[in-house]
């Protein structure tokens, strides 16, 4: 019996090449929970052209019912669109409709699926109809016909009456990301012809026509001005923002992180000039099967998160014991890119929102435990929106990080001392001596 | 070598003071740029001093830069200026290897700085919002000296596993080590070798810190100095000491760095 626990797959000393049943069934049959962690369908680190569990999970919702039968699709675009990341720099996008008209905003807006099953979520994902067509990515400069009409959607106010010409009925698929909502079926894009006068949002529309106005400046501003993320990442990923010559598409999945990078790097610039809170501050809140703890603490801003994915969940199907994952970033920040990926920078997104809207800066350990209910990844749209709900709910002072410690340890089921041993910040805390502490000996 | 000029004039209502080459204040701006992102200076008649901790209070820079380590050097009344560490830094790395550097004020709100005979720069002060910080008091068990390319290369081994530093010194030996999930390394130096000049162990000591840092200050500091004095105690501060220029001359950077103590 072969089992994931015991084989260092990075290094199986000389077991691959004796064993071809090896790579079958450690790699592809049991991936590790640590090898399914830090790829999550991204890198396809077990060698198989497609990830085994987010095929598994399309499989989960193939058997929904056949919308499709036609391949002309007739409704309003949420609006919605999509950058496909395989083939950069020459790229698929295209438009997604569903075949029904009227108010679509919430199929595409994730804002809205606050307390949303994981089903509807899917339902909704799966009603959205998505026409591919293969471009470059630097076309965003001079534009073509779809990309003007594309960008153009992006940046409309509500959703657009639109006609999907395709090539072909749609796969009846849904595909899903670590990084991105699910998107739906799919097929080649013959022609995408909105019907009538498109309504822009005039913030987002000054952005595109200013040519000298940087994308991180863009993005900034409009977030400022209130522009719901998810608006502000369909457009960045379909090149509207940042100066003339340097403007293209960026696959959605890669777009989110880059805009809660840029964003998250802007407040934490704002919220350093605050003064520190002066007590440990612990948030709780949950969603999705999933438990969020926030721990706020009274010093200068550093940041970690932390995931700890039980046995059965999306990303530890088959792992018997919980796996944990987690990055941190001291005053300076950090060069290299997280570790758990998306849902660091996405919660960095949040949690200086919360400092910045509360004037304040703080360091911030901020943890997850996904409990098997979470059957699906369904984006870090979830994590973002989960994260700013918490730091809306009333959070419990202590005076030490010992009691806000104990307190916040009262809502996980993965005992503390696993906490403390994946945490930096922590094991710094109890760990690290401050030349303070000298002064006065 | 010249002598330093070190003068008072009364009509002066600032400080002049310039060295013979860049290196120094290269070696200054990325030790400081490795704490803090603004710097308060101090200029009196004595010379240049500067301390500050990093935002997380792990770690301390304390300058002095003598008068006489400058090769001309005015100063009519003590003087503070603070600058933004980045732009100041991107001034001095403006100058070529042969160029003086020479730092003055004249006006309230900016700092003139000229590389060479023709270049001219001036960059805006910033309002200061340090206080005062003073230095640990520390005795130190361990002394040793060690030549800054032995230092970096031990850093940069034990930093393959781990990301803490456990320094042992014995009479004649010096034990560099670290653990982490992948494994161990351990850097032994000894007495008899070129890399330690001197070694002084009045009680044997050991203690772990973070590399982070050290990389940090020893790629800083190191520039201008071939040597580091290093003093600390078992579970104590560590104090390293890099000369800035000739070693007579006087000037320094001290660093300070709180241990990591594991129960």
């Amino acid at each position: 019996m072969f089992s994931s626990q015991t084989v260092n797959w990075f290094n199986p000393s000389g077991f691959i090449g004796n064993n071809p049943d090896w790579r079958t069934k450690v790699i592809i049959e049991r991936p590790s929970a640590e090898m399914c962690l830090a790829c999550r369908g991204a890198k396809l680190l077990c060698g198989k052209s497609r990830c085994p569990i987010l095929t598994k999970a399309e499989s989960f919702s193939r058997h929904a019912e056949m919308l499709y039968s036609s391949d002309v699709i007739s409704g309003s675009s949420p609006p919605g669109l999509f950058v496909g990341r395989f083939g950069y720099p020459k790229v698929f996008i295209g438009p997604m409709v569903p075949a029904f008209h009227g108010d679509t905003e919430f199929l595409d807006t994730p804002e809205m699926w606050k307390g949303k099953t994981i089903e509807e979520i899917v339902d909704y994902r799966y009603s959205l109809v998505r026409g591919c067509f293969k471009t470059n990515i630097h076309d965003a400069v001079n534009g073509s016909r779809l990309i003007d009409t594309l960008q153009e959607i992006s940046m409309a106010n509500k959703p657009a009456d639109s006609d999907l010409f395709l090539e072909k009925k749609p796969v009846q698929r849904i595909t899903f990301s670590e990084n991105s909502q699910p998107f739906g079926p799919s097929a080649p894009l013959k022609q995408f012809k909105p019907s009538g006068n498109i309504s822009v949002d005039s913030r987002m529309e000054k952005a595109y026509y200013d040519r000298d106005l940087k994308a991180s400046d863009a993005i900034f501003g409009l977030y400022r001005s209130g522009v719901l993320f998810s608006k502000i990442e369909k457009a960045f990923s379909v090149g509207v923002f940042g100066e003339k010559k340097k403007r293209k598409l960026v696959p959605t999945r890669w777009s989110i992180t880059a805009v809660d990078s840029n964003l998250s790097l802007r407040l934490i610039d704002e919220i350093k000039d605050y003064d520190e809170i002066d007590e440990f501050r612990v948030f709780h809140g949950e969603n999705l099967d999933n438990v969020y703890v926030g721990i706020l603490t009274p010093e200068k801003w550093k940041y970690e998160w932390i995931e700890a994915w039980h046995s059965g969940t999306a990303w530890n199907k088959f792992g018997t014991k919980p796996e944990m994952i987690g990055d941190y970033e001291g005053y300076y920040g950090r060069k290299t890119y997280a570790k758990p990926g998306g849902c660091y920078y996405t919660t960095r997104l949040a949690i200086t929102e919360y400092l910045a809207r509360e004037r304040k800066q703080s360091g911030a350990i901020m943890l997850r435990e996904i409990h098997p209910g979470y059957i699906l990844p369904v984006g870090v749209w979830n994590v973002r929106e989960s994260i700013r709900s918490l730091l809306m709910n009333k959070y419990r002072a202590f005076d030490t990080l010992d009691e806000a410690l104990n307190h916040a340890c009262t809502f996980f089921s993965i005992p503390k001392s696993n906490w403390v041993a994946n945490s930096e910040l922590l094991r710094q805390a109890k760990e690290q001596m401050k030349i303070t502490q000298y002064f006065s000996h | 070598m010249m002598p330093a000029e070190t003068t008072k004039t009364s009509a002066m209502t600032g400080f002049v003071a310039r060295t013979q080459t860049p290196s120094e204040w290269r070696a200054v701006t990325a030790s400081i740029l490795t704490l803090v992102e603004e710097a308060t200076f101090d200029v009196t008649s004595e010379g240049i001093t500067f301390r500050a901790m990093d935002p997380s209070h792990v770690a301390l820079v304390d300058l002095f830069w003598p008068s006489s380590g400058f090769e001309k050097f005015e100063c009519t009344k003590a003087d503070k200026f603070t600058v933004r560490v980045e732009d100041f830094t991107k001034l001095v790395r403006r100058a070529e290897s042969k160029d003086s550097i020479e730092i003055s004020r004249q006006a309230t709100d900016s700092l003139v700085m000229k590389l060479g005979s023709r270049r001219e720069f001036e960059l805006h002060l910033i309002e200061s919002n340090q206080s005062n910080t003073p230095l640990p008091k520390l005795s130190f068990n361990s002394k040793f000296t060690i030549i800054e390319p032995a230092f970096d290369r031990v850093l940069n081994d034990i930093s393959v596993v781990s990301s803490h530093i456990t320094i042992e010194t014995k009479k004649d030996t010096i034990t560099f080590s670290g653990k982490g999930d992948t494994g161990k390394a351990t850097v032994t130096l000894d007495r008899a070798g070129q890399d330690i000049p001197e070694l002084d162990v009045k009680e044997e000591s050991k203690a772990t810190y973070s590399i982070e840092y050290l990389l940090k200050i020893t790629k800083a500091a190191g520039s201008a100095s071939d040597m580091i004095n290093f003093e600390y105690s078992s579970k104590m501060p560590l104090r390293m000491e890099f000369k800035l220029g000739e070693a007579s001359k006087g000037g320094r950077i001290h660093f300070y760095l709180a241990p990591r103590v594991q129960e």
